[in-house]
């Protein structure tokens, strides 16, 4: 059973099993998929060789009368001008990389969901109020936020979080709200009212669930950009 | 279907060959040159990438300033090639007995660019000025000696002195110094600089280019060049690329890999020496580092070589302290000329911390483009002796403010030399020095050596007693000195006449010409 | 109050304000922004020189640069100035920021038109062939490249070709002095031909996946079912009905991008030495000159939202759905 709604943001609604995992088979069929998968595994394999100290080289060790060689046997990427292995680096910096945007694109996503489903499911002083915030946001040259953030704050990549995080909570808030503009009229949502449920749990039990689609896209091309 | 895909096809292949048309055809339309166009208008193009923004010569610090200042404004006294004042506008002084009355002679005939005259009265108000606080001006320590200043007649002009002080002429070398004609006020200057040099105002964009034509009434020669524009061009691999194609024919590079990629058949790179020094900024005031066995292990530890093959890519010789051509010091004059992991160690014993102790360096990547990656072969180096290091990387505008504070424990630094020890530390390490704070070490020593040396000119003397205060400053190890670097100077080969002297100074630019 | 709540119920009108209200904040944001960040325009102009200065020399300077009088005096003064078309003074150049403005807001504003430009010319294009033929081959080989486009970095982009085309063909216009469109077209489109390239080039993957995901969607449509039993087919089916339809999202898509490129696409103007709205602010941050850079910042800010009300209103006009709030 599937409902389908008038503007075409909003997808379609599959609660059955077979469904889901005809999915499933068809995303490892496409050669897309297997291309996309296969490489995210390759960088998450390089991240968590850094993290547990499993590269052959340690990233941060100098040792000048190595410096600048070509690939090599001990060196598979070579060496930089301080003589640092570069794949031990490739591979730490794809750990910094990638836990940045995880933990960005994780703050972000709670967040600005949380207010654009506030917004739009609550609406009236809610709704201005982060749309006001959100516009803001919106307006204001990223450039500018990520440099008096990385003045003020110590460089670190919690201050590079911070800034990227800031950025894209507006963008998870506009993508969030537009759904539950929708779907806080459809026949279930009225129904569970009508049955005395808060708004608050109808809004946890019955819109959130049926964003996940949307969310899920915004999150992984969110990750993509900022890793 | 089908007939969607060919549009498709259409559009994409229409787009890409509007693209490649408008390329083709702009490139066929711009003339090739390598060799920039010549003749008797011709502009001589520099490359720079930041925008002079101080026009007034006594407030400029940054080095764009004085270097194009530096061709609108005359000094009193110039510089040779490796930078020992030579005569300018004046002869070099007559210095009485005492060493407390300067005497200079001007030169006939200077005239500045609004046709007027330049002679004493110019100078006396240019250096009233200068020593002005109102003014707040950057040349004001080149005359904290001067008690005051005379002009008899229009070609002499007198200088006395509160003390002798060895080290005035050397200050009169800086473009900071310039003589402006009297009465010039700074905001007047800003808009209209109007000086002696070889070239004079024209025009300026802010942010894209500053443009000077010719002086012809100019009193060392005629200026090569008809017209001198100094380009802004922010990206260094945007300037090579510039270089290569003849839109720019002089620049200055600090990264030898920029400079070797500029090289080509028409483009090319000679390495000049500096009187900057790179440093390890140790502040013996704070309680990690009070102690010089502490400093010394720091020293020790250091491979000067290392930082200079590694951060420095190579451009760059192991220095002392003093970088000045007639007062070197001995690179290999100090306890630890090369690394030494064991006297380190014993040196730490020494101090109390046979474990290593921790340290905070702070950098910065504004400062200039090796700053950070010095931080951290120093911290590499020194943890091969249990010296732990935090390379705090900060903003450049916090770095400023806590150095200015001394609100650090060690700090990387890059620092312009002079041709005088003196002006290159006697702020720093005696104790009324206005940054004695700043360096974090002095001593009663240091004091009276510093006040022997400006007290008499004889070079013999001073050379004596400016080692004494090199070793003094590297046997307590106040700070840990690394490598003065070399620079590139650039330049297309349509380009005669163009000197390559001591940091890549453009000050005889005027005698260079396209031909 | 009546009047107010009748503003406030008619859809374009709310718009505008909401639109007053974004700039105010952003207006407050940007100064206290530049506040708390560590220096001001003594320590930025003065650098480590300014450790040679007296206590009172430091105070006259900040005096003479406004930076005496308490925060709250300053925002409104600075707001005032903005209002009366005042946008303060850079203390550097002594040109006032709105004549450096009305100089780097038109360059700003060709690159960013000519960069969507470039964008829509490759993905739309791109967008119609893999919607052709979806799922296939086509269709993957053109995504992928679309997905490459979108990871090079930008900076790295337009080095790699400024660099190429130096050494190999001799020729790099950027390196002459930059040159208006009025002043001179032909050096003018040269200079902006590859950071309009570069900047395509990271426009064109959305706008690529946008049309292909539009025309897939309403080919799916009853409507176009419905013209196709009609018997409409071919070239007309396609353009009349479908591509007209799926262009409203990429304009939408490509407003969003045309604003955010206004903010001043600040590597490509470094890198090719356009002189542009993006390098005014780089520039104010550096020097600290609060007025260029709260004043270029309310301005970009305000280009920014208006095009999206442009946009906002341009869609409610042309879909006629969207008109119910």
């Amino acid at each position: 059973m599937s409902t389908t709604s008038d503007i075409s943001n909003v997808p379609e609604i599959r609660t059955d099993a077979s469904a889901r995992s005809r999915a499933w088979i068809a995303a490892f069929r496409s050669p897309i998929g297997i291309a996309g998968v296969v490489l995210m595994l390759i960088i998450v394999v390089l991240a968590l060789m850094a993290v547990f100290g499993l590269t052959p080289h340690d990233p941060a060790r100098q040792n000048v009368a190595e410096s600048l060689q070509g690939p090599s046997g001990s060196h598979w990427f070579g060496t930089d001008q301080f003589g640092r292995d570069v794949f031990a680096r490739v591979a730490s910096g794809m750990a910094n990389s990638l836990r940045v945007a995880l933990v960005s694109v994780a703050a972000a996503s709670v967040i600005g969901v949380l207010l654009g489903v506030v917004a739009g499911y609550y609406q009236g002083i809610a709704d201005r109020a982060v749309g006001v915030v959100t516009n803001v946001l919106f307006a204001f040259p990223p450039l500018l936020l990520a440099l008096a953030l990385a003045a003020t704050l110590q460089r670190s990549w919690v201050t590079v979080s911070l800034s990227i995080a800031i950025v894209y909570v507006p963008i998870f808030a506009r993508v969030a709200r537009g759904p539950v503009l929708t779907l806080r009229n459809a026949e279930y949502v009225l129904a569970a009212t009508a049955i005395g449920r808060s708004r608050m749990s109808t809004l946890f039990r019955h819109v959130l669930p049926n964003m996940r689609s949307i969310l899920v896209v915004q999150v992984t091309l969110s990750l993509s950009w900022r890793s | 279907m089908k007939k969607v895909d060919r549009s498709a096809r259409r559009a994409i292949t229409a787009s890409v060959a509007a693209v490649a048309a408008a390329a083709s055809l702009a490139a066929c339309g711009s003339s090739n040159n390598s060799a920039p166009a010549g003749g008797a208008g011709a502009a001589l193009v520099v490359g720079i990438t930041a925008d002079p923004t101080q026009m007034v010569p006594w407030t400029s610090t940054s080095v764009q300033s004085q270097e194009v200042l530096s061709q609108i404004y005359t000094t009193l006294l110039s510089t040779d090639a490796d930078g020992t004042p030579t005569a300018g506008i004046a002869d070099m002084p007559q210095v009485s007995k005492d060493g407390k009355t300067y005497t200079f002679t001007l030169k006939q005939g200077l005239k500045f660019a609004d046709g007027s005259t330049l002679d004493s009265a110019d100078v006396k108000y240019t250096f009233g000025k200068i020593m002005d606080p109102a003014s707040k001006a950057s040349s004001a320590s080149y005359f904290a000696s001067v008690a005051s200043i005379d002009a008899p007649d229009p070609q002499t002009v007198v200088v006395h002195m509160k003390q002798p002080d060895a080290s005035f002429p050397a200050g009169l070398t800086y473009p900071n110094t310039g003589i402006v004609p009297s009465g010039a006020t700074a905001d007047t200057l800003a808009t209209k600089p109007d000086g002696a040099g070889p070239y004079q105002f024209e025009s300026r964009v802010p942010n894209e280019s500053i443009t000077l034509k010719r002086n012809d009434s100019y009193y060392a020669g005629k200026p090569g060049a008809a017209k001198l524009e100094f380009r802004i061009i922010p990206d260094e691999q945007s300037i090579v690329a510039a270089l290569k194609t003849g839109s720019v024919q002089v620049a200055e590079f600090d990264n030898p890999v920029t400079a070797k990629t500029a090289t080509s058949a028409n483009v090319k790179s000679t390495p000049v020496n500096s009187l900057w020094y790179h440093v390890l900024q140790l502040r013996a005031t704070s309680p990690v580092l009070s102690n010089v066995n502490a400093r010394l292990a720091i020293q020790c530890a250091i491979s000067r070589q290392d930082v200079v093959s590694s951060a420095a890519l190579g451009a760059g010789t192991p220095t002392g302290p003093i970088t000045s051509p007639q007062y070197r010091s001995d690179p290999n004059a100090q306890p630890c000329p090369n690394q030494d992991l064991a006297k380190a160690k014993a040196y730490l014993a020494k101090a109390g911390e046979p474990n290593g102790f921790t340290l905070n360096l702070m950098t910065s990547q504004g400062l200039y483009s090796s700053a950070v990656d010095e931080a951290q072969n120093i911290q590499a180096q020194l943890a091969k002796v249990g010296i732990k290091v935090n390379v705090q990387s900060l903003d450049s505008n916090t770095y400023v403010q806590k150095w200015l504070a001394g609100d650090f424990d060690a700090a990387i630094a890059a620092n312009s030399g002079s041709a005088d020890p003196n002006t290159m530390y006697a702020r720093y390490f005696t104790s009324t020095g206005s940054f004695n704070k700043v360096a974090g070490y002095k001593s009663p020593i240091l004091d009276k050596l510093f006040a022997q040396g400006i007290a008499t000119t004889d070079v013999a003397q001073r050379a004596t007693i400016y080692q004494q205060i090199s070793a003094q400053l590297v046997d307590n190890a106040a700070w840990v000195w690394l490598y003065t670097p070399k620079k590139f100077l650039v330049a297309n080969t349509a380009v005669k006449g163009l000197e390559a002297r001591t940091d890549a100074d453009l000050s005889m630019l005027w005698k260079a010409s396209l031909s | 109050m009546k009047l107010a709540s009748a503003f406030g119920r008619h859809p374009v009108t709310r718009r505008i304000g909401e639109a007053i209200v974004t700039l105010v904040g952003v207006s407050i944001l940007t100064f206290v922004l530049l506040r708390v960040v560590p220096g001001n325009q003594v320590t930025a102009s003065y650098g480590i020189a300014a450790g040679e200065l007296s206590p009172a020399q430091v105070h006259s300077l900040e005096a003479y640069y406004g930076l005496d009088k308490p925060l709250v005096v300053q925002y409104f003064d600075w707001l005032g100035g903005v209002l009366t078309g005042h946008l303060g003074v850079s203390t550097t150049s002594h040109l006032s920021v709105l004549s450096m403005t009305r100089q780097a807001l038109p360059n700003t504003i060709e690159l960013a038109l000519l960069g969507i430009l470039v964008g829509l010319l490759l993905g739309v294009p791109g967008g119609l062939l893999a919607a052709s033929r979806p799922g296939r081959l086509r269709d993957s080989s053109t995504q992928m490249v679309s997905l490459v486009a979108l990871s090079i970095p930008s900076f790295l982009l337009a080095t790699a070709v400024a660099s190429w085309l130096a050494n190999n063909l001799g020729w790099y216009p950027n390196g002459k002095g930059f040159r208006t469109l009025f002043d001179d077209p032909g050096l003018n489109l040269q200079q902006m031909l590859l950071p309009a390239v570069v900047l395509g080039v990271s426009v064109a993957p959305p706008v690529l996946q946008t049309t292909r995901a539009a025309i897939l969607a309403i080919r799916a449509e009853d409507f176009v079912r419905t013209a196709r039993a009609k018997g409409v087919s071919g070239r007309r089916l396609e353009v009349r009905h479908i591509l007209r339809n799926a262009l409203i999202p990429v304009v939408t898509m490509s407003g969003l991008q045309l604003g955010f490129l206004l903010g001043g696409a600040l590597v490509v103007e470094q890198i090719f030495a356009i002189p542009g709205i993006g390098r005014q602010v780089l520039l104010g941050l550096n020097q600290k000159e609060y007025a260029v850079v709260q004043s270029t910042v309310l301005v970009i800010a305000a280009m920014f939202v208006l095009i999206n009300l442009l946009t906002d209103l341009v869609y409610r006009v042309v879909d006629p759905r969207v008109r119910v709030r």
